[in-house]
């Protein structure tokens, strides 16, 4: 770059922006070597003037606020402005206008580049990146390898899911698709050069990497990510950040450098669910935290926490004396030792389930698949989840010999573990959905499991067939009430409901729950937090990545519990149970406890 | 209603949603519309306009317009307005379709706070794909093509939507109808 610089005599840049540019550290490499690069989005331009790095692959200046805006456009460009947006951004119209003008050379990224053609897409909604290549002599656009499209209808599909998942429109203002070499109206050609980063890229075709290529860049999983939300990019992240930071750190800084801070994620797969590619984010993360885990062994509270059901089954052995032992002064000292945090409670366990419902015809059961929670701890979910099914007619059969889901071992980077008791649910599960069984949980991790990552780490054709023969046991129940076959009975006490809807439970279907207790008669008021913080047993951890995170990521929700006064707190996740009743003070029971089905 | 009319009314009303000025008539009308625009503006610069359309510009207001083509960029970045062409509209993103062969005519379609976007009986498609389906799209050497979804914005201060950065602040699109091509 430099030396191309120079042949050209070039002194001053104008630059759209490019992640791909600051991947490569491009502009403090050409600032000291004596070059001039301005960058030209807004955003990009208040963090260049305050040394600072992005923060946000879409907004990159999202963590500051409009004081901070005007204070660096007053110290750094010795600019008269207000902290007015609509006046910053005319003073900064005002001054980048002169720094276009006089630039000898134009860099840009590229959202896309045609094959075919041999075209530059550059999407922007300032309008920079279509000004800067007008004017000066030289233009470089600079683009990882996986931006190459073939033709310009792979192009079309790609630009518009662009534009709805990264700011919700149905196009970025300007969608410019430069042919170069662009030329002058008196014949002169302004030169080309197209500079295309491996960067690792091409290795990561080869490894469990290579779904993330298909990253269009959007930010939709950063928007959705309720710890990134939380923390911001500084924290959550290097050069690209959020839960497609972890991907693409690994690709191009290795995973060493991304599991510095993959323990951000707390798996609760909302990334997958919106990311417009379909890229799996949420298990492509848990196979970076294995490599981390690989090198430096597991921690005690990791290696307690993916023992969830040895320790279930061991303490089930005599409930009182355990629940006397948890809840004594002895147990909270014990806590950090453990790794786990001093705040948090062991959860109580009771006499394990072993109600054997008749195995019937497929008419007549449904499987139920528990995971720990309903088994160990609290049999009144698994009581009403038989009553409900009575109620709509069916048996529910519980296949003793299944194993916990499996999602600690997922959320701690223990694939092949994860992958065992995979292969042990599907071996069982399979044998009563291959006759014809519809297999229901009530807990909406394990749904997530059985759609959403089984078919993942052990792919097979059983495993598909359990996915699409799974639900949770609140949208059979829709199902029913929808085509007319039962209605659901006015309660008779307690009128009034907030429900919160786990993130598990939005990453795979649409709640059933909400409507169904509208449906009941209930006034629910549905909370629009995504996620409670808890992150599956994550908030168990002790300091600051852990507890400490879990209950920041939950303030909101807290907060909405502790306004919603006298009423039913009502979740179908039992760890969002725990976090509620830790972080607000408010115990909930789960939503088919307040159902009543008629026939 | 035909497909072309479905589509132009989502145009319009897209249009309203981004704050496009969309002005529709005849030739006279719009011909009446494109001259109080020059006679208010400072200063005007055309881009890729058929000559047959400025150059009837140049005869009553030469000192205030200038062809792209025929001037500098000093002169480009000071104009108040510019007057563009389109021959494609895409109604569900309420946009045109601007193609510029020179860096003046890039430059000019920029530069200035104003755009105004001229259309002859132009071609109105349902979205993105079927216009890059319908093989119009010609990205040829030393073109650039544009699909321009109303004025040049930002949300980088607190998430909040300011309108006109790099590029112009206000949009209108004068479809001109019924004449012969």
């Amino acid at each position: 770059m430099v030396a191309l610089l120079r042949s050209h005599h070039v002194r001053r840049i104008v630059k759209s922006k490019s992640m791909t540019t600051e991947e490569i550290g491009l502009d403090d490499y050409l600032e000291r070597d004596g070059f001039e690069i301005v960058s030209t989005d807004l955003g990009e331009r208040a963090i260049q003037l305050a040394g600072d790095k992005p923060a946000h692959i879409v907004a990159p200046a999202i963590h500051f606020t409009r004081e901070d805006f005007a204070r660096l456009f007053r110290e750094k460009e010795g600019a008269q402005v207000s902290s007015d947006p609509e006046e910053i951004t005319k003073v900064a119209r005002t001054l980048l206008r002169a720094k276009f003008l006089r630039a000898e050379a134009a860099i840009s990224g590229a959202n896309l580049l045609i094959a075919e053609t041999g075209t530059v897409v550059l999407v922007t909604n300032e309008g920079n990146g279509r000004l800067g290549p007008s004017i000066p002599g030289l233009y470089i656009s600079v683009a990882g390898v996986e931006k190459i499209v073939r033709n310009t209808s792979d192009a079309s599909s790609i630009l518009e899911l662009l534009a709805r998942s990264a700011t919700g429109q149905s196009l970025t203002v300007y969608t410019t698709f430069t042919t170069p070499p662009q030329v002058g109206a008196d014949g002169h050609r302004q030169e080309f050069y197209l500079i295309l980063i491996d960067n690792g890229r091409l290795s990561a075709t080869k490894d469990f990497l290579a779904p993330a290529l298909k990253c269009i860049r959007c930010g939709a999983c950063l928007n959705t990510c309720p710890t990134f939300n939380c923390l911001g990019g500084h924290v959550f992240g290097d050069i690209y950040t959020g839960p497609m930071g972890i991907l693409w750190t690994s690709i191009t800084q290795g995973v060493d450098r991304a599991n510095e801070f993959s323990d951000l994620c707390i798996s609760c797969g909302l990334c997958s669910s919106v990311c417009p590619t379909e890229i799996p984010l949420a298990e492509i993360i848990s196979d970076v935290k294995s490599r981390g885990m690989n090198h430096r062994g597991r921690r005690i509270s990791e290696k307690l926490l993916t023992s969830v059901e040895k320790l279930d089954r061991a303490t089930c052995l005599s409930p009182p004396l355990w629940n006397k032992l948890s809840s004594s002064s002895l147990a909270s000292p014990v806590m950090p030792i453990l790794g786990l945090d001093r705040r948090r409670r062991a959860p109580g366990v009771a006499h394990p389930l072993k109600f054997l419902d008749n195995l019937g015809t497929p008419d007549t059961t449904l499987i139920y698949f528990s995971d720990v929670f309903a088994r160990y701890h609290n049999p009144a979910i698994a009581i009403h989840a038989k009553r409900v099914s009575n109620e709509l007619g069916h048996n529910l059969y519980f296949p003793t010999s299944q194993v916990e889901a499996g999602m600690p071992y997922l959320s701690y980077g223990m694939v092949q573990s994860a992958r065992r008791i995979a292969k042990k649910n599907i071996g069982l599960l399979w044998e009563y959905v291959n006759l014809g069984y519809r297999v229901v949980v009530t807990e909406p991790t394990a749904l997530y499991i059985l759609r959403e990552v089984y078919p993942r780490i052990s792919p097979s054709k059983e495993a598909d067939a359990i996915a699409s023969n799974s639900c949770s046991l609140g949208s059979l129940v829709l199902e029913a009430v929808d085509s007319g076959k039962c209605k659901l009975d006015k309660p008779s006490i307690g009128a009034k409901v907030f429900y919160h809807s786990p993130c598990h439970a939005r990453a795979v279907e649409k709640t059933p729950y909400s409507q169904l207790l509208k449906l009941s008669g209930y006034a629910v008021t549905e909370s629009d937090v995504t996620c409670c913080g808890m992150g599956g047993t994550f908030g168990y951890k002790k300091g600051a990545l852990g507890y400490d995170l879990s209950m920041v990521v939950g303030k909101e929700l807290f907060e909405q519990l502790k306004s919603f006064g006298e009423g039913i707190v009502t979740t179908d996740s039992s760890v969002c149970s725990i976090q509620m009743s830790d972080g607000a003070q408010k115990t909930s029971v789960h939503p088919l406890q307040l159902l009543k089905v008629m026939r | 209603m035909s497909h072309r009319s479905l589509h132009f009314a989502e145009f319009a009303e897209k249009c309203k949603e981004l704050g496009v000025e969309l002005v529709t008539g005849k030739e006279k009308a719009i011909s009446q519309k494109l001259i109080s625009q020059v006679q208010r503006s400072e200063f005007v610069i055309f881009a890729a306009l058929p000559p047959a359309i400025s150059n009837r510009f140049f005869v009553l207001y030469g000192n205030k317009c200038r062809e792209a083509n025929k001037t500098n960029l000093s002169t480009i970045a000071s104009a108040q307005t510019c007057i563009t062409y389109s021959t494609d509209l895409i109604a569900g993103s309420g946009s045109a379709v601007i193609v510029t062969n020179t860096l003046e005519e890039r430059q000019a379609t920029s530069l200035p706070p104003e755009l105004i976007v001229f259309c002859r009986n132009p071609k109105v498609h349902h979205n993105v794909s079927d216009f890059l389906a319908a093989g119009r799209a010609r990205l040829s050497p030393g073109s650039t093509l544009t699909i321009v979804s109303g004025p040049s914005r930002t949300a980088d201060i607190e998430q909040m939507l300011i309108k006109g950065v790099h590029g112009p602040k206000t949009v209108s699109v004068y479809v001109e109808e019924g004449a012969e091509n």
